[in-house]
């Protein structure tokens, strides 16, 4: 009995942990993207122009394009931070005793196989090679923390309803 | 423990063992004068800044966190405040570093108490007093380290508050805020501690800061999970711990006045409170943020004298008045030495635990005097007569 | 301190100095130094973090919110250090931050000693009125970035003083049994 209390508490702790953790990661990630946006501007106009090479555009137009390029790529994000944070939340509120869910541990499981898929094709593009390694190993390191978040969540949000019961 | 304990029912205490009005005045305000001996005191005193018994909360946040830093804050906190329970505790998986720490978490009845009271054995009612300080604070302070370590010290959400004489207990959620100018919130179980800092060195997560002040109110009873404790939650019934450490004080200090040939971990003087033990249960329940009155009148009432209320001041000038070579016979001039020899005893047995988180102890039988110089002091008194 | 840890801190307090000296002579080249130990700094900080979710942090109760933090943090540097310009934004709340907090802090204390009737009150706040300025400085001189360069090599050679002054300093309790 003591055992069970114990491992209840534990998994309380874990899931809101877990919760705090994806919604910390996935605002950096937002955030990192819009610092990327600012600082490596040119980088971004650089990776434009070769996607449209041979082509020859005044220069305001990868400028524009850049911008329409962040504009999608941001309201795509904050739709994602949006569903995260409510992940997050709900499973805070639930390891605090506050409320309880299914759908949000639905959601985190379907957010399990993408980041899953995600550390998968980030691991085979360092394997095949890539010109930005550092950067790019420390994406991967963001999804598989990110993935252990969504991973942990789960596990504890499924051990808490089965031991509070 | 606050001023309502350390000082007026530390006075009680003393009285009840047998010391007069005078002797325990001398005790309860030396026990008190541990909470107020700091840095910026001694330095306007211009006495040995190694006898600091606590540090200022602005003092705390200038100090360096280096090495040297973090000795001197462990120093002081150990040897006073939070005296560790057991040297030598072990835990499974585990680095060094982390053993060290866990190993200064404090507690009563450790071996380390019986060395502090044997120390004020034969010596100064300062000594007494200080003594009489670690020990009250041994039960007040359990489950906390005198170091600032986040993994030891740092609590999370499951905080409650139990409420009512008798089980089952009314559990209230404890919200803490960070405003200390903000009194305690008792009524609605809102209470100060200090901010969550998430680095192992952090002054904020020095002893039981992040639990704020609940640890020091005698009426609390609450339960928690330390952050060592592997989800494990402990209950900290203040009102019990508190009765404890009285009976233990004045079990101490017969010792200390000869009254009992031996001072052994886990025994108090139950017998001796009997007449007075509803009164005194009835303070410590009461919910107040300060049970100084209280404390006050049971204590005039045991001897039927005053008791004149703290005064930082009071033996200050006596100090600065004597010549050099007189100061360490003042008043302050004791209780500097009975800290500096509390302080010394304490690193030594961190140190020789294996543990260099309080830093060097040279022993000076082996090596001869090195090290700081203010501890000079402790050899011109050992060599007058032993003891001070 | 044992003696392999004085004769760390004394060995980085001379090399802080001595570097400290290198750029205040040559600025420009110092400027280029000061953004990436600034940039490995925050790299260190990442590593670090998650060094101590490892030894430590994942024994205590709510542990794992470190292992986030240090990814955060490493991720943080990385993309720090890949800057090939560190946006000067960086450099002044760097600068802000640091003097700031430690004027604020040496300021408090100076009152608090003076309420108590101490005479270190002097120097806390003195200490204090210095670093607030050069917080205030970092504000101004936000286009000159010699200024920067200044009052970054300041901050390590006062450093690199307190290490080496540390070193020397006796630390060990003498005991009698």
């Amino acid at each position: 009995m003591k055992d069970r209390k114990r491992e209840l508490r534990k998994s309380r702790s874990n899931l809101v942990d877990m919760g705090e953790g994806v919604i910390a990661l996935s605002a950096w990630t937002i955030l990192k993207f819009i610092m990327f946006s600012i600082f490596k501007k040119a980088e971004l106009i650089n990776l434009v122009k070769d996607e449209l090479k041979g082509e020859e555009y005044p220069p305001f137009m990868y400028e524009l394009a850049v911008i329409f390029v962040d504009v999608i790529v941001l309201a795509l994000m904050t739709f994602i931070m949006v569903i995260t944070y409510w992940i997050g939340k709900s499973a805070i509120k639930e390891g605090k005793n506050l409320k309880k869910g299914i759908v949000y541990v639905v959601a985190s499981v379907i957010f399990v196989i993408i980041y899953a898929d995600s550390v998968y094709w980030g691991i085979m593009n360092l394997i095949n090679g890539t010109p930005s390694i550092f950067d790019d190993t420390a994406s991967i390191l963001v999804d598989i923390t990110t993935l252990f978040a969504f991973a942990g969540l789960t596990i504890s949000a499924i051990k808490v309803k089965y031991l509070g019961e | 423990m606050q001023e309502d304990f350390h000082y007026y029912a530390t006075y009680a205490a003393a009285y009840i063992a047998g010391y007069s009005h005078e002797e325990s005045m001398e005790i309860c305000y030396s026990a008190q004068f541990v909470d107020v001996c700091s840095y910026t005191l001694l330095t306007k005193l211009k006495a040995p800044l190694s006898a600091a018994t606590t540090q200022l909360q602005l003092e705390l946040m200038n100090e360096r966190t280096d090495i040297v830093g973090l000795q001197n804050i462990t120093r002081i906190w150990s040897s006073f405040h939070f005296l560790p329970r057991d040297l030598y505790a072990e835990k499974k998986k585990c680095g060094k570093r982390y053993r060290d720490k866990y190993r200064l978490i404090c507690g009563p009845n450790g071996d380390l108490l019986v060395d502090t009271v044997n120390i004020a054995k034969n010596s100064s009612l300062q000594a007494v007093g200080i003594a009489m300080h670690v020990l009250a604070d041994t039960w007040a302070h359990t489950y906390f380290a005198g170091t600032p370590s986040y993994v030891i010290n740092n609590t999370d959400f499951y905080f409650y508050e139990l409420l009512g004489e008798n089980e089952p207990y009314i559990e209230k959620s404890i919200k803490f805020r960070h405003s200390p100018t903000e009194p305690d919130d008792i009524e609605n179980s809102i209470y100060t501690n200090s901010l969550s800092q998430s680095t192992e060195n952090s002054i904020m997560n020095l002893g039981h800061g992040r639990a704020g002040h609940l640890p020091d109110y005698s009426f609390a009873k609450y339960k928690y999970l330390p952050a060592w404790k592997d989800y494990d939650e402990v209950i900290k019934d203040n009102p019990a711990d508190y009765m404890k450490a009285f009976c233990q004080m004045i079990y101490a200090m017969k010792y200390l006045r000869g009254e009992i040939s031996t001072f052994e971990k886990e025994t108090y003087a139950e017998d001796e409170i009997s007449q007075w033990k509803a009164d005194i249960d009835q303070i410590l329940r009461k919910r107040q943020l300060n049970a100084c009155e209280d404390w006050k009148k049971f204590g005039e009432r045991l001897s039927g004298r005053e008791i004149e209320d703290f005064s930082i001041d009071k033996y200050q000038q006596q100090y600065i008045d004597a010549p050099k070579k007189d100061k360490d016979y003042t008043y302050l001039g004791r209780f500097f030495i009975a800290a500096m020899r509390q302080k010394s005893m304490v690193t030594n047995k961190i140190y020789t635990s294996g543990n260099l988180i309080a830093g060097f102890s040279v022993d000076f039988a082996k090596r001869g005097f090195k090290g700081i110089r203010d501890y000079i002091k402790l050899l011109e008194a050992f060599k007058r007569n032993g003891n001070e | 301190m044992n003696k392999f840890q004085r004769v760390r801190s004394i060995i980085w307090g001379i090399l802080m100095i001595t570097f400290s000296i290198g750029m205040i002579i040559f600025p420009n080249d110092g400027y280029i130094f000061m953004t990436m130990f600034i940039s490995i700094f925050l790299l260190m900080l990442g590593v670090k973090k998650i060094g101590y979710y490892f030894s430590m942090a994942r024994h205590m109760v709510g542990g794992k919110k470190i292992l986030f933090e240090g990814v955060i943090l490493l991720d943080f540097g990385i993309f720090t250090c890949a800057l090939s310009d560190l946006p000067k934004i960086y450099v002044v709340l760097y600068l802000l931050g640091c003097n700031g907090f430690a004027g604020i802090a040496n300021v408090l204390k100076g009152m608090e000693a003076k309420k108590l009737g101490a005479p270190s009150w002097k120097l806390s706040t003195s200490q204090g009125a210095v670093s607030l300025m050069l917080a205030v400085f970092s504000l101004i001189f936000v286009k000159k970035t010699n200024v920067f360069v200044y009052m970054y090599c300041l901050g390590v050679i006062y450093s690199g003083i307190i290490r080496i002054i540390t070193a020397f300093r006796k630390t060990a309790i003498i005991y009698i049994q």
